[in-house]
């Protein structure tokens, strides 16, 4: 075999290596740029998990029942009136609202 | 010709020579570089890092949420932010202070003296939230860091508060936050900072070296809206008989669930203060009353069951009985009564007579209702009751205890008899606990326990027909509740401190079936030491046995099971 069909062969196998290695390295960087995506998106889902907690906190603690009916009997104007249950039962008693 | 090509082929054999020395340290760096990569790389991170990251701090994972049965929350860990600095790092003090003290609203004189200290961390400010956090990061002020950390929250505040109880700094004093506080708490990570060049930490710089591991969630059986309900209700006889406390417990009779247990007073976890002041274990599970006349249905249960009494048979009540050379009494002589008339007029006389039938048998029933035993709650240090041995009794024990004196109960046991009456006699175990889920899966759930079958359903059914009797026309008409079957029994006791009754205060009862015919609820009152020591239990607990009943009644749409005449 002439040296220069060598030359050749060698020369398509270093340059596989060189693209290989070449390669590899850019499949590294993009892992790595996939890996710092993957911690932003975290980032973000946890904020808004956060976030949502808030929120959720938020409604529970002003949907409280024992809140709703104290807002009831604020916005119905019943301080020192009396509450007259007729909800069930009887509905003779009555109780005073406390407020 | 020849001399050309002789030199080509040099050239050629150079060039060729070259590049095998090429590809021979191509082919070494990429084997090393793998080797580095693959095989080391882990080994040479870990000693990367260990050069400028501090060696870690222990982290709680984000503790568990406690919901109530539908997905309510009672009791949620929040994120929120310590705002830190290191002070050695500040270079311009004074124009530092000025900036953090008027942003972060912080006395400057306080906060002067903190900072002028060698310490590499300070904390500036704690409970900051999202919203505040980032205010506080778009004035880029400098040196000043954000630490999350994990904040309890209690949205339904005093509502249900004894039984989720407390947290403490960093674990559950008490209530269920207690008894469950390692399945809520989870598992601890480490967290690591960054080193400065004297190998300080560096706030703000803080990374996961090892996650920790979020806790379970729980689910209760309580329902919110009930248990709003009930304190509600609780709160006005608070406001009209001044009691030192009121208890009410709800437990769904085919299940053993408690759908709500209150007691009033109670306090607001979120306010630390207001929890120090509250007696702890909550009373409905934790502490012994003496049931007094409310006890007379296990009474009548165990002599039907022993078969000493029937319905038929007749006892007299002159209004006094001597035994053990002690008078006993009731209010007015009630003349010849059957066992259903002993019940409704609460005879005592009767019922010593009913005991007296009973003998040493009474001990050995009482015992396989479950008193002077532990349930094995979900809650913690359960109450058990008392009851004293046979070997014990005095000559007046068993009077005494026919009418449910000498004897005592704790509210949540008291509830589980009746609710062994409304089932047939089967006992079920009182849950509080739905489910517990981790990371979305179930990992317990609770199905009905039979705790012992403790009297026959023939027996039970009996029984159960007297309750209804009790309340029923002529009864306790506080009670009542038109068109539905509502069983119960009242019970006036006493109050002993340090071994002895004391004169005017008193313990009122009512525990009610809600129906007799149709079994679904067992509600419990205990009204704990009224102002007036002469009110009746018919006179303060049933009235709000009915409010409650009324409301539970309607909430669970719970159709009527009796003509309205």
């Amino acid at each position: 075999m002439q040296n220069s069909e060598w030359l050749k062969r060698f020369s398509i196998f270093i340059i596989a290596i060189v693209l290989l290695v070449f390669f590899y390295g850019l499949l590294n960087l993009q892992i790595m740029n996939l890996g710092n995506k993957k911690n932003i998106l975290k980032r973000e889902l946890d904020s808004l998990i956060e976030e949502r907690m808030n929120l959720e906190f938020k409604l529970e603690e002003a949907t409280n029942p024992n809140i709703l009916i104290e807002r009831a009997i604020e916005k119905l104007n019943l301080k020192d009136a009396e509450v007259i249950f007729i909800d069930g039962g009887s509905g003779e008693e009555t109780e005073n609202s406390g407020k | 010709m020849v001399e050309v090509e002789k030199k080509q082929k040099t050239v050629e054999n150079k060039i060729v020579k070259t590049l095998l020395i090429f590809l021979i340290l191509s082919i070494a760096f990429s084997v090393r570089l793998l080797y580095l990569d693959v095989i080391k790389g882990e080994e040479f991170k870990r000693k990367a890092e260990a050069q400028w990251q501090s060696a870690g701090r222990r982290v709680p994972g984000k503790r568990g949420t406690i919901y109530d049965r539908n997905g309510r929350i009672l009791a949620i860990s929040i994120k929120r932010y310590r705002v830190v600095t290191n002070p050695s790092q500040i270079d311009d003090k004074e124009r530092w202070l000025e900036k953090v003290s008027d942003q972060l609203d912080i006395d400057r004189e306080t906060l002067k003296n903190k900072i002028n200290t060698n310490s590499s961390y300070l904390v500036l400010k704690t409970g900051i939230d999202k919203t505040e956090k980032e205010r506080i990061e778009k004035l880029n002020i400098e040196y000043i860091y954000f630490e999350p950390y994990y904040e309890r929250f209690y949205p339904m505040h005093n509502l249900a508060s004894y039984i989720i109880g407390e947290m403490g700094i960093d674990r559950g004093l008490e209530g269920l936050e207690y008894k469950f506080d390692s399945i809520l708490r989870g598992e601890y990570g480490t967290i690591g900072f960054l080193k400065d060049a004297v190998g300080r930490e560096i706030p703000g710089t803080e990374f996961y070296i090892k996650k920790p591991q979020n806790g379970a969630d729980i689910y209760l059986t309580i329902d919110i809206n009930i248990q709003a309900i009930m304190e509600f209700e609780m709160k006005k006889t608070i406001e009209k008989y001044k009691p030192k406390r009121v208890i009410t417990i709800l437990e769904d009779i085919k299940t053993g669930e408690i759908i709500g247990m209150a007691t009033l007073p109670n306090f607001d976890p979120n306010d630390f203060s207001q929890f120090s002041k509250a007696k702890f274990p909550d009373p409905a599970y934790g502490w012994n009353y003496e049931p007094g006349s409310s006890f007379k249905p296990l009474i009548t249960s165990a002599a039907l069951e022993e078969g000493v009494l029937s319905e038929e048979d007749k006892f007299e009540c002159k209004g006094y009985i001597y035994k053990g050379g002690k008078r006993f009494t009731c209010i007015v002589p009630h003349g010849t009564q059957t066992i259903k008339d002993l019940l409704r007029n609460s005879c005592n006389v009767g019922f010593i007579q009913v005991g007296s039938l009973l003998g040493d048998r009474l001990y050995h029933y009482l015992k396989l209702f479950g008193v002077g035993e532990e349930m094995n709650l979900d809650f913690p240090y359960e109450g058990k009751g008392d009851i004293l041995p046979p070997e014990q009794w005095s000559d007046t024990t068993l009077p005494t205890m026919s009418f449910g004196v000498g004897i005592t109960v704790t509210p949540l046991q008291q509830t589980s008899f009746y609710q062994a009456i409304g089932n047939k006699g089967n006992r079920l175990k009182p849950q509080i606990i739905k489910k517990i889920v981790k990371d979305g899966k179930i990992v317990k759930e609770a199905k009905p326990s039979l705790i012992k079958k403790v009297i026959s359903e023939t027996t039970a059914n009996k029984v159960l027909s007297y309750l209804k009797y009790v309340v029923g026309r002529n009864g306790v008409g506080g009670a009542v509740i038109t068109g539905y079957s509502i069983g119960g029994k009242t019970g006036t006791a006493g109050v002993i401190e340090n071994g002895k009754y004391v004169e005017g205060k008193t313990v009122l009862w009512f525990v009610g079936i809600i129906t007799t015919k149709n079994p679904r609820y067992v509600l419990t009152v205990l009204v704990d030491e009224p102002e007036d020591s002469s009110l009746y239990a018919s006179q303060v607990a049933a009235p709000l046995f009915k409010r409650i009943a009324e409301r539970v009644i309607r909430y669970f749409e719970i159709e009527p099971d009796e003509e309205v005449k």
